[in-house]
């Protein structure tokens, strides 16, 4: 009994402790910064292969520095001092370049993407422990080093137009959001930014109105322009009203004196009043000062509402979302359950329709997460432009249909898979230019990569114009291997299932890029854990096609039900061909040969009850369901086929990840626990057995 | 109020690393033996019964019971006493699931735990924890981080993160009676 009371008790207390423990957990903010440098880091590659077209281009140019700036302000901060260290050499670099003083060529592209790279690495090695990245990122500042003492003149950043012509006086309204707090961004840096660009003369609080939030002015003067302004607010940018006050120095009274008349033409000016030191400044513009006020507040927000048509969540967010809609739809289909039972025609109607809501909700709550194959472009432009120059291969990488979309966790399971179905084809699908001319084709390789929409899947093709898949060459391997006894009779499926198989590496002489051996068996791998297919086709000196066929969205699936003694299971809807029944007894009598005659076909098959060692009463009939999986068909039998279940999987986590022929769990309506069965495991292990 | 903003960036920025040396721990008692767990670990303690019952996961790994429905979630059981090599639950013997949130193999792993009855919720101070002692090669320390005494009886603080990640059984009668033997005056 005290255990009982002792239970609900401590849930109860220790629920909020626990959740309020971990929103404030400082690691987040270093996640947090993780985050977003890898996202700049990910538009860094893209915008440096963009300026590999074009290199004059200045705004490139300038956004390159940006986002170097940016990182290495952050990463400070968080103690990632490798990653300040670097960026910081490579901003130099880049100021030069925009200065006019340096000029960009092919050796600060390449370098830069490779710099890139080691900030990738750095992020998960901050302590620089391991020794290869510690060596490289010695040689990229010595080489950041090199280029900037080798330019023409190099100058000062400031020094331009120090003593030169009067200094300007800038005027920044400064929102103190709670955001900044919230994104740890520290103010400490960005004043220090703004006193090394000039001096800074006042800062004072703005009188606050309602609710707003305090609004800082702070008084700005020295030798700079907005540029330089900007820079030194950039992450607090979007919380700033940046605006030039005067051409000189509005704090020296002789200055003053003499721009007085020029200023203030008007009666109603005085109202910029000098601060003395601790009093604060009441700053109602003037006209001219208004003006460009006005026209910045516009375009702010007309910046604003552009940004609104797409919004950033977090995925956490979303998650939970998933999570609610998911029990929603089980409560729902519950209710649903329950409608049909007499006495509740009455309610039926609106149960029907809160039925159609909830899934329309579904659908609409998976479709947010959602996400574009294109922001996986990038990457793989650089992947095949950094192994297509390595190898001394043109190649011209075309993609298609990019926009069609997949779930974020599908975008992110079938990244690996495309990176290696890509290698494949640079590397072993498309000849050398020689080779091609040699066999009359363009010297210049194509890759394809192509996604479209099949039904309620998702296939996604990465083709090649190479030499294609030497079947006879396979078939020896695979026998060195002692993978295949002869390579009679086999399918031209089979033979590139081999290539499938761990272990299994046809590459004449293995090379960086891929041939380790491993490669093709891990792509079948990972396509499996999506409970995808991976398609093979090929023609000999014409080319190779990979095609992999996902369901967009992993996490809900339609399922059929069954029982086995008292344990139920799911099989996916979308593989399950036909439904029928046989005695018992039948089965039995063939489990050692584990194939039964169907339709005239002698198709293997699983009992679960014997599969699982279930136990309990029997059916007379056992209940066979006709799976076809990855064009090969076999036979589940279970006591009871329960209906169509949409199932909402969950993972079962790390203790049970290596379950062979089970792959994940639903809750169903009333609680209970239903597990998926792995076709694609099961398929495989029976016929390994028939071989 | 300038400066109030300053102070707040200045104080979640470097004070949030404050910790308090004393810390609630859940006491939960298998078979004879005390054993305690940071309750910032625990997240609810499940009564098996009508709505919460474990369902068997065929051809599970060892010391794996099966899984329980957990706020939506499908989450591993472990059977506690056959992971420490202690004899298992009978048919109608009652048990909890503690469910804990555990990192190891590098995530967040969200498992239950069985265990006959949770006892207590005490704090311990850091001063307290006595460290396992380093004599006897029997066992890995590694699973037990601290001991303490308290009423007479030693409590074992247990390093729930390497017990779940490591594949092995691990006899724990043999780990208990050896620290306690060390440490017993």
């Amino acid at each position: 009994m005290f255990n009982e009371t002792f239970t609900a008790v401590f849930n109860q207390k220790y629920d909020n402790i626990i959740f309020s423990m971990s929103v404030n957990d400082i690691s987040k903010f270093r996640d947090l910064f993780i985050d977003e440098a890898t996202n700049l880091l990910n538009s860094m590659e893209s915008i440096l292969l963009q300026l590999e077209e074009n290199p004059q281009n200045i705004d490139l140019i300038q956004e390159v520095f940006r986002v170097m700036h940016t990182i290495k302000g952050v990463s400070g901060m968080y103690g990632f001092d490798a990653i300040s260290d670097l960026t910081h050499n490579t901003e130099n670099i880049y100021d030069l370049i925009r200065n006019g003083s340096l000029t960009l060529n092919k050796e600060i592209l390449d370098n830069t993407l490779i710099i890139v790279d080691q900030l990738f690495a750095l992020l998960k090695d901050e302590k620089v422990q391991n020794k290869e990245i510690a060596e490289l990122q010695k040689q990229l500042i010595s080489w950041c080093n090199k280029v900037v003492n080798s330019s023409k003149q190099p100058k000062p950043k400031v020094a331009v137009n120090i003593n030169e012509g009067s200094p300007v006086t800038y005027n920044v309204i400064f929102h103190a959001h709670q955001q900044i707090v919230d994104r740890r961004i520290n103010i400490f840096y960005t004043i220090k930014d703004l006193a090394d660009i000039g001096e800074i003369r006042s800062i004072n609080s703005l009188p606050v109105i309602g609710d707003e939030e305090e609004r800082w002015s702070i008084f700005v003067v020295g030798h700079f322009n907005q540029m330089d302004i900007e820079d030194a607010l950039m992450f607090v940018f979007e919380y700033c009203i940046i605006r030039k006050v005067a051409d000189f120095d509005i704090f020296d009274t002789e200055e003053m004196d003499k721009n007085r008349i020029a200023l203030l033409s008007e009666e109603d000016i005085p109202q910029i009043t000098v601060p003395q030191k601790g009093e604060s400044i009441s700053c109602k513009p003037s006209h001219e000062i208004a003006q460009p006020q006005l026209s910045n507040t516009e375009s702010m927000i007309a910046s604003i509402r552009q940004n609104m048509n797409r919004v950033a969540v977090d995925s956490e967010k979303l998650d939970y979302l998933m999570y609610l809609v998911s029990e929603l739809i089980t409560t729902s289909s519950q209710l649903n359950l329950t409608s049909h039972e007499k006495g509740l025609e009455r309610v039926r109607p609106q149960i029907e329709k809160l039925d159609k809501l909830s899934k329309q909700f579904r659908n609409n709550a998976l479709d947010i997460r959602l996400i574009p194959i294109r922001d996986m472009v990038p990457k793989f432009n650089r992947l095949v432009r950094d192994i297509s120059n390595n190898l001394g291969k043109e190649i011209e990488f075309v993609t298609e249909g990019m926009e069609t979309e997949l779930d974020k966790s599908s975008i992110d399971m079938v990244a690996e898979p495309l990176v290696h179905m890509l290698r494949n084809a640079l590397d072993h699908g498309i000849e050398k230019p020689e080779e091609r001319e040699e066999a009359g084709k363009d010297s210049k390789g194509v890759i394809r990569l192509k996604a479209y929409n099949l039904g309620n899947n998702i296939v996604i093709e990465v083709s090649d114009d190479g030499k294609g898949i030497n079947r006879q060459h396979i078939i020896t391997k695979g026998m060195e291997k002692g993978l295949i006894q002869s390579g009679d009779n086999l399918s031209d499926k089979e033979v590139y299932n081999l290539m499938c198989e761990p272990g299994f590496s046809t590459a004449a002489e293995v090379t960086s890029i891929s041939g380790r051996g491993v490669g093709m068996d891990v792509v079948k791998q990972k396509i499996a854990e999506m409970r995808g297919e991976l398609d093979i086709t090929s023609e000999l000196g014409k080319g190779t096609t990979f095609t992999i066929k996902l369901q967009q969205s992993i996490a809900i699936l339609d399922t059929l039900l069954v029982r086995s003694g008292t344990m139920k299971f799911l099989l996916p809807l979308s593989d399950v061909e036909i439904c029928s029944q046989l005695p018992y007894q039948s089965v039995e009598s063939r489990i050692k040969h584990s194939t039964i005659d169907f339709e005239e076909e002698l198709v293997p098959f699983v009992s679960l009850r014997n599969l699982f060692g279930l136990n309990g009463q029997k059916n007379k009939m056992a209940k066979m369901i006709l799976i076809k999986k990855n064009n090969s068909k076999f036979a589940v039998f279970a006591d009871e086929i329960m209906g169509q279940h949409q199932a909402v999987l969950k993972p079962m986590g790390e203790l049970v990840k290596s379950h062979e022929e089970i792959s994940a769990a639903s809750v169903l309506g009333n609680g209970e626990v239903a597990f998926l069965l792995d076709t694609n495991s099961i398929n495989q292990n029976l016929y390994t057995k028939a071989v | 109020m300038a400066s109030l903003l300053l102070i707040q960036v200045i104080s979640t920025t470097y004070f949030k690393m404050e910790t308090k040396s004393k810390e609630s721990y859940l006491l939960f008692k298998l078979q004879d033996e005390l054993f305690a767990v940071s309750v910032h670990k625990v997240l609810e303690i499940i009564e098996t019964g009508e709505e919460h019952t474990i369902t068997a996961l065929p051809k599970a790994p060892e010391a794996i019971s099966g899984v329980v429905n957990f706020r939506g979630n499908v989450i591993p059981v472990v059977n506690t006493r056959l992971k420490f090599d202690l004899v298992d639950y009978s048919e109608n013997e009652k048990f909890v699931v503690i469910v804990l949130s555990l990192n190891f193999n590098n995530q967040d792993n969200i498992i239950g735990a069985q265990s006959d009855k949770v006892v207590d919720v005490i704090e311990i101070s850091e001063e307290e924890i006595k460290p396992v002692p380093e004599v006897g090669q029997s066992y890995n320390s590694n699973y037990i981080h601290g001991v303490i005494h308290r009423n007479g009886k030693f409590i074992m603080l247990i390093n729930l993160e390497e017990v779940m990640a490591s594949r092995e059984i691990i006899e724990l009668q043999k780990i208990a009676s050896e620290v306690k033997e060390t440490l017993e005056p």
